[in-house]
């Protein structure tokens, strides 16, 4: 698997994300398939980023904020990745955002926090009550709306 | 038994050209008695005199602008019916929407509420989102299918009128997790119309209001498993 190597970022062509409350929510607005990440998981997808990233270089910025041997973060990290590509919520990057631009790395600080293995949870129970009007990506305006102070 | 009334709702929001079509499929439909309520959410143009036309056929209740929920929960306020049904203003209900409810309520009466299914009409001016996989007939968990028990706000709560695109995903997802039995029919009983204005619902607000509801029904999810799992003796089974 080339995944280690090549650069990848968030599909936001396809899906919708959101940090809220240190959890990373994730819906695929095609399928109605949404995603959580806890709050390992959503550092790493904020590091993948809308304009890439590698594994390589998000586990180096994973491991100077957690508590976990730059080793292992790269393992995990891997597999972690190949979850993500495989549901199409990271894509092939043409290039790297500027390293760790989105979450705080605290080098040197000395403390690091809590380390767990990042993991995907899978949710389809929505799937037929985001069927009419899904978000769609790409459409702004809004008719019925709150007037605001003209 | 005496046929149950059915209260409708119908939100309406500078509704003046389209309303008219919405509650004609109303009055097309056979069931009586029907309670229609119109909730003018704060229009600016001549909704008002438009409703004013029906006479007593329909309840005009007007508030100031609050969104489509609010507008929702003031018509459940208001509504007198054993039923309480919904259709928006862009939207049509088919002639035997509330008939083939009815009979899926006669023949299972442990049913709570009953959906059935949409289809998108798309106005000539609008491009079709042919791409768009569920752009045909679809399963229809929106208040313009849902047929409900009045009682079913009291057991689930009104709509989230903080939310202004998705509070029907959001009440459905309580409903659920409240043990509501909804009886789905294959029929498509509402006609949703998609044009400029309603396609664009869908842009970046709504899907921040998404994220926020499924982060929410998450949340909700694990502390009733957390507080499940504590509670001694279990549940009994709920039984209806």
């Amino acid at each position: 698997m080339t995944t280690n190597l090549r650069p990848l970022r968030q599909n936001l062509e396809e899906v919708a994300a959101e940090i809220l409350g240190g959890e990373a929510v994730i819906i695929n607005l095609a399928t109605g398939t949404y995603f959580s990440l806890e709050p390992v998981g959503a550092a790493i997808w904020t590091l993948f980023g809308a304009h890439g990233g590698t594994v390589a270089g998000v586990a180096s910025a994973i491991a100077a904020r957690y508590d976990v041997a730059e080793d292992q973060a790269v393992g995990d990290i891997a597999r972690f990745a190949t979850e993500l590509v495989d549901e199409r919520l990271l894509v092939a990057a043409a290039g790297v955002d500027a390293p760790a631009g989105a979450v705080d790395a605290r080098p040197g600080n000395g403390h690091r926090e809590p380390y767990h293995a990042p993991r995907l949870h899978k949710y389809t129970d929505m799937a037929d009550m985001l069927a009419l009007d899904p978000p769609l990506p790409g459409l702004k305006d809004i008719p019925w709306k709150r007037p605001g102070p003209e | 038994v005496p046929a149950p009334l059915v209260s409708c709702i119908v939100p309406v929001f500078n509704g003046v050209h389209d309303v008219m079509r919405a509650l004609d499929s109303i009055f097309a439909q056979a069931h009586r008695p029907l309670e229609v309520i119109v909730v003018d959410d704060g229009s600016t143009d001549e909704t008002g005199a438009v409703i004013a036309a029906y006479g007593e056929h329909v309840r005009y209740v007007r508030q100031e602008n609050a969104g489509p929920a609010a507008a929702r929960n003031r018509g459940i306020r208001a509504a007198r019916g054993a039923l309480i049904a919904f259709l928006d203003q862009d939207d049509r209900w088919h002639p035997d929407k509330l008939a083939h409810q009815l009979t899926a309520f006669a023949s299972r009466p442990s049913t709570d509420a009953c959906v059935g299914h949409v289809e998108s009409v798309w106005d000539d001016d609008t491009p079709r989102q042919a791409d768009q996989p569920r752009a045909g007939v679809v399963p229809g968990y929106v208040t313009g299918t849902l047929l409900a028990r009045r009682e079913v706000f009291d057991r689930v709560g009104l709509f989230d009128a903080e939310l202004w695109f998705v509070d029907s995903l959001e009440w459905f997802s309580r409903a659920v997790d409240a043990g509501i039995t909804i009886a789905v029919l294959p029929e498509v009983l509402l006609y949703h119309r998609v044009h400029g204005g309603n396609l664009s619902r869908r842009g970046d607000d709504s899907r921040a209001e998404t994220l926020r509801v499924i982060k929410r029904t998450l949340d909700r999810r694990r502390a009733a498993d957390a507080s499940a799992e504590d509670e001694t003796p279990p549940r009994p089974p709920r039984t209806s």
